[in-house]
């Protein structure tokens, strides 16, 4: 069963968002996307729902954010690890290796 | 206690049991390990058991321990498990993700260390949605867990493994985390106890990231009582963790005064999180209120406008938060064998993320989205906006009138594996009752309360003012000692 | 205010070219913390095998979250302060989202004035050779790590990444486009080098400790961002060249291009910069693992109040209270190595005698010392500045501070003549020898004993008769005598002494 929520907050189908915005934003995020079509109704669909801010009346508010004073951060001191290896992936003495950049 | 039924025992039972010299910690800790065996063929709860031996041998110190009069700790060799987005130093922690296949934590998360320090025996990695992103833990890269309570429903999520753990007596107790209801959500659909700590009670240090600015660790367990004693192990101020609270906010002793009872405490309703609801569940929520009136408090009905934005908030921002948290998985430091040769950087990355399920994929495209310079003002500024807004709303409530905030964990009965999988949207509704008190960092609680005629189970959700977790408690102890008695989990 | 070096080219017209509008955006390691900006791993992590310098955090390990260093936030205010910013009520850090194999969470944390004022310090302004230079913005972020490659052809070229590097806390300070030629941008970045120095943030000697981009226009035209620029030195010329050129493309009419050009060192000119221009998506998020930071006025007070002289207020004190020439004040005040020395060594009475030391010969003796040490072994790949550091090592062998206070003390007592302290100390600095060692074994104590010196004050007037006989009624001609005594004795008969045995002498007849 259905419950009637769902119904009542049915979303706006403005159906604003291209084909062409998803698949640039998946460049931006870097994941390779075998088919894009797989996403872009169910990101659409995600994206027409959160649609629903713009009436929620809160172009006024302000943020609110919790704070501390200095004196809780970190005192400035060493403290030496004693290294990763084993559990960073190693190339030579100690580098990490990664794939030349263009 | 008879031999096969010993490990149905709740954390208080056997830190008496075990103390007292009813059983020992080994013959708990082995009963437990054959069980587990047992039962994975039927609830695939665990993705990774740890060593037995190594654990027997922990669990015969505590016991030699207990012989010779020394401190074993608050938990005295309880069998734990822990969700697999917990890192333990030198196991496996996969998020539930084949992108971290290979990944082997170099460090203990705080709750693991002062879970250890306490002499808990942390016996294997719960299963979960991948990243923690969904409510049934369908999502997880290595199969669903099952519901003990029927096999063919989902467990609930992202914490699915830990409460079908914990109610299918695989441990004692588990620990989850809760980012839009990840550990009350599976609670209520396995009728266990699901807890969310007040943000900051619980060092997020060894936690994997995916919202971390709601999220927190929380204790899943039978009964509020062994929540109550798990939460004050695990809680506490860690310098690890900027944004854990003052060890003075943060007392440890959760279980003092859990029995104080209910009595003058004013309760609200929440509306929005009621009208919807199946039949079944609303109902439920209803006898609670009059089990609640009974213990001596008063309930009425309240109204909360923003709730109606929440989870279009709560998907916003945890979307943003996903996309930058999960940046850094781009297997050059550390992951699965792929190798960097004949690739160019920006290629590489976007190969070896393809690994990404399916929801993780379109959750860091929608935060892409969502946070990108054309729309971040219209979605990320403004989700934070209705955050302050109902979190305004949601103070308000408790400092005018009300102690508890109560409503259905999830106004539906738990679904059958598959059922709503290949529908985002309609699963987002699924959490409307829980996000509120991640958005706003309060805490809350879901406690078992009936079994539908369907013989799925119902949780009711209470909710309290910020560092009120003491006074939370002691109200879910008061309607669980209320409530009908509730069934036995079938066999 | 001057302007010089690359302006005034007149176009083909005979208009003359727009001025230059010239704007920077320094990056200041805070080499002299102990930990990194949200981790215990060095902040100077010059000297270390690869990735010997990293933990899960800094490396970005799943589950890590970054534990801000107070000490960095304190040293930022000071900073703020110091170039005459507003210090916020509360600090707020952000992700600044991109992809690149030197950043191990492929974001960086960093400052930005997004939801109000949270940068650690903003709207800053400071005279800089007589004209005021704009601080747009002061922000603390993290380092990336650094890449290497190995490889001779670009095709079997692999990249390595040393992740050491990684989380060391930068200040970066972004000034208003107020620099209207490279004489005050060479005169800000040394009295901003002198600055980092002085508060104890940085050593600015330590290769790649301070680095800075440029934007470069001429007014109304283009902005052109420029990279790549290893050191001050460098940078001067890249903006040198930069203005020449954009001037030579608005002679011939041609719009100068908007873009990112590096700075190429070997050839001395700048080239448009080959990469793409990065997606400017950086997808700015509030870091929620760091807590806003309030900064109260309680605790800005206590910093103010640590907060060491300017080089500005140590000139002024050196001038006013111990009567330093003005001259001798400027050297001495702008390099904390000698000031601070002055400053320990100091007496009331020696400290005009110490000044006149270490400017005169002290700073000759430290530079060619200098000259001469082999480098040091963790800064082998030397830069133009590691030279500073070399001089900093050598002026700890050349004299301890004890060794420079007695020799003052004696000068100014009237114990030594000026020119035997000179002598004493280039010995104290061949020999490593004390004070008091070196004074009694090479004699270079006043002769003050009248017996000693009767033979040589009665053998000058025998042999200057003509003054002699003058000098009962002209002082001038006494002096003549004392110096012709002091010529015979080189330096060492003690002046008071002398004058008195030559006057009794004379009169004596």
């Amino acid at each position: 069963m259905q419950p009637r929520l769902i119904t009542t907050l049915a979303i706006p189908q403005s159906g604003l968002v291209t084909e062409e915005e998803i698949e640039s934003v998946s460049k931006l995020v870097r994941i390779k996307v075998a088919d894009h079509r797989e996403h872009v109704e169910k990101v659409r669909d995600m994206i027409n729902f959160f649609d629903m801010l713009d009436s929620a009346g809160v172009e006024d508010d302000e943020l609110v954010m919790d704070d501390v004073p200095v004196s809780r951060l970190r005192e400035d001191a060493h403290e030496s690890f004693g290294g990763l290896s084993g559990y960073v992936r190693q190339y030579r003495d100690g580098y990490v290796r990664v794939p030349k950049m263009d | 206690m008879n031999h096969s039924s010993i490990i149905r025992a709740s954390a208080l039972e056997y830190v008496r049991g075990v103390t007292s010299g009813e059983f020992t910690a080994e013959e708990f800790l082995s009963e437990t390990l054959s069980h587990i065996e047992e039962a994975e063929a039927r609830y695939n709860a665990y993705l990774h058991v740890e060593d037995g031996q190594k654990l027997l041998a922990r669990a015969r110190e505590i016991d030699r321990g207990i012989k010779s009069g020394q401190k074993v700790g608050l938990l005295a060799g309880m069998p734990v498990s822990i969700k697999d987005n917990i890192c333990m130093r030198g196991s496996r922690t996969t998020c539930g993700s084949r992108m971290l296949e290979g990944f082997v934590a170099p460090y203990d998360a705080t709750a693991v260390s002062r879970l250890h320090a306490e002499g808990g025996i942390i016996v294997a990695k719960a299963n979960m949605d991948e990243f923690a992103m969904g409510l049934t833990t369908e999502f997880s890269a290595y199969g669903p867990s099952r519901n003990p309570w029927n096999t063919g429903y989902v467990p609930g999520g992202s914490s699915g493994g830990s409460a079908a753990a914990t109610a299918a007596f695989e441990c004692v107790a588990s620990l989850g985390s809760d980012t839009g209801g990840s550990v009350r959500n599976p609670a209520s659909f396995c009728s266990v106890v699901g807890y969310k700590p007040t943000y900051g009670l619980v060092s997020r240090h060894g936690l994997v990231s995916y919202a971390n600015s709601i999220e927190q660790i929380g204790p899943i367990a039978r009964t509020v009582s062994d929540a109550a004693l798990v939460l004050g192990v695990i809680a506490g101020r860690d310098e690890h963790d900027d944004t854990t609270a003052d060890a003075a906010a943060a007392d440890c002793g959760y279980l003092e005064g859990i029995e104080g009872g209910i009595e003058g405490m004013r309760v609200g309703i929440v509306d929005e999180m009621t009208e919807g609801a199946d039949p079944e569940v609303a109902r439920a929520v209803e006898r609670a209120s009059k089990d609640l009136e009974a213990a001596g408090a008063s309930c009425e009905r309240i109204s909360l406008d923003m709730v109606g934005y929440s989870v279009p908030s709560y998907y916003t921002i945890t979307a943003a938060e996903a996309a930058s948290n999960l940046a850094r998985y781009d297997n050059l430091r550390y992951g699965y064998d792929l190798s960097v040769d004949g690739y160019e950087f920006n290629s590489y990355v976007a190969e070896a993320r393809g690994r990404f399920g399916p929801e993780v994929t379109r959750r860091m495209i929608l935060g892409g989205y969502v946070s990108s310079a054309g729309h971040a003002g219209r979605y990320y500024l403004k989700a934070l906006k209705v955050r302050a807004k109902l979190t305004r709303e949601v103070a308000d409530a408790f400092a005018s009138s009300y102690d508890i905030l109560m409503a259905p964990t999830v106004p539906i009965l738990p679904f059958r594996i598959g059922e709503k999988s290949d529908d985002p949207v309609s699963l987002f509704m699924v959490d409307l009752n829980t996000v509120t008190a991640n958005l706003t960092r309060r805490p809350a609680v879901s406690v078992p309360y009936a079994v539908s005629a369907g013989g799925l189970p119902i949780g009711v959700q209470m909710m309290a003012d910020s560092m009120q977790d003491k006074t939370l408690l002691r109200a879910a102890r008061a309607l669980e000692k209320r409530r009908a008695p509730l069934p036995e989990v079938p066999d | 205010m001057s302007r010089d070096g690359g302006s005034g080219s007149g176009g083909a017209d005979g208009t003359a070219a727009p001025r230059p509008v010239i704007g920077l955006e320094i990056h200041c390691q805070m080499t002299s913390l102990k930990s990194k900006l949200f981790c215990p791993c060095r902040a100077d992590y010059r000297g270390m095998g690869p990735n010997e310098n990293v933990c899960p955090v800094c490396m970005g390990m799943p589950g890590t979250l970054p534990r801000l260093n107070a000490e960095a936030v304190r040293k930022g205010t000071m900073i703020a302060m110091a170039l005459g910013c507003a210090i916020p009520e509360r600090i707020s850090f952000f992700r600044k989202n991109y992809f690149y194999p030197d950043l191990p969470k492929n974001f960086q944390i960093t400052q930005l004035d997004m939801y109000g004022d949270t940068c650690i310090g903003g709207r800053g302004s400071i005279l800089v050779d007589g004209g005021a230079v704009g601080i747009r913005r002061v922000q603390l972020e993290e380092d990336p790590g650094r890449m290497i490659y190995e490889g001779a052809s670009a095709r079997n070229r692999i990249s390595l990444v040393d992740y050491n590097r990684a989380g060391t806390p930068l200040v970066e300070i972004v000034t208003e486009p107020d620099f209207e030629g490279p004489r005050q941008l060479r005169l800000f970045l040394q009295m901003l080098s002198d600055m980092v120095e002085n508060l104890g943030v940085c050593n600015p000697a330590l290769e790649g400790a301070m680095r800075a981009d440029a934007n470069v226009s001429l007014e109304g035209g283009n902005r052109v961002e420029i990279k790549n620029i290893s050191s001050f030195h460098d940078l001067e010329k890249a903006v040198v060249f930069e203005i020449a050129r954009q001037e030579a493309q608005h002679s011939r009419d041609l719009e100068v291009v908007q873009e990112t050009r590096h700075w190429d060192a070997a050839r001395k000119i700048t080239i448009p910069s080959r990469l793409k221009e990065e997606e400017k998506g950086y997808r700015y998020l509030l870091e929620a693992d760091i807590p806003w930071v309030r900064i109260d006025a309680e605790t800005v007070e206590s910093l103010r109040s640590r907060m060491p002289e300017s080089v500005s207020e140590k000139r002024e004190r050196f001038v006013s209270l111990y009567m330093i020439p003005p001259q001798v004040a400027d050297v001495l005040s702008s390099d904390k190595l000698y000031s601070d020395l002055f400053d320990a060594a100091r007496t009331d009475r020696n400290a005009r005698e110490l000044a006149n030391i270490i400017t005169t010969d002290l700073m000759g003796l430290v530079m060619a010392a200098a000259a001469t040490a082999p480098a040091a072994d963790r800064d082998a790949a030397d830069g133009g500045d590691a030279q500073k550091k070399k001089r900093d090592d050598a002026a700890s062998d050349v004299i301890s501070v004890d060794g420079l206070r007695e020799l003052a003390d004696a000068v100014a007592s009237g114990n030594m003549a000026r020119n035997s302290a000179k002598q004493a100390l280039h010995e104290m600095a061949k020999t490593g020898k004390s004070f008091a060692e070196v004074s009694s074994e090479m004699d270079l104590g006043l002769v003050s004993d009248e017996s000693e010196l009767l033979g040589v004050v009665q053998s000058v007037i025998s042999e200057e008769p003509q003054a002699a006989k003058q000098a009962s009624s002209n002082p001038n001609t006494v002096n003549y005598l004392v110096g012709k005594v002091m010529q015979k004795t080189r330096g060492k008969a003690d002046p008071q002494v002398t004058l008195d045995l030559l006057k009794r002498c004379l009169s004596e007849g």
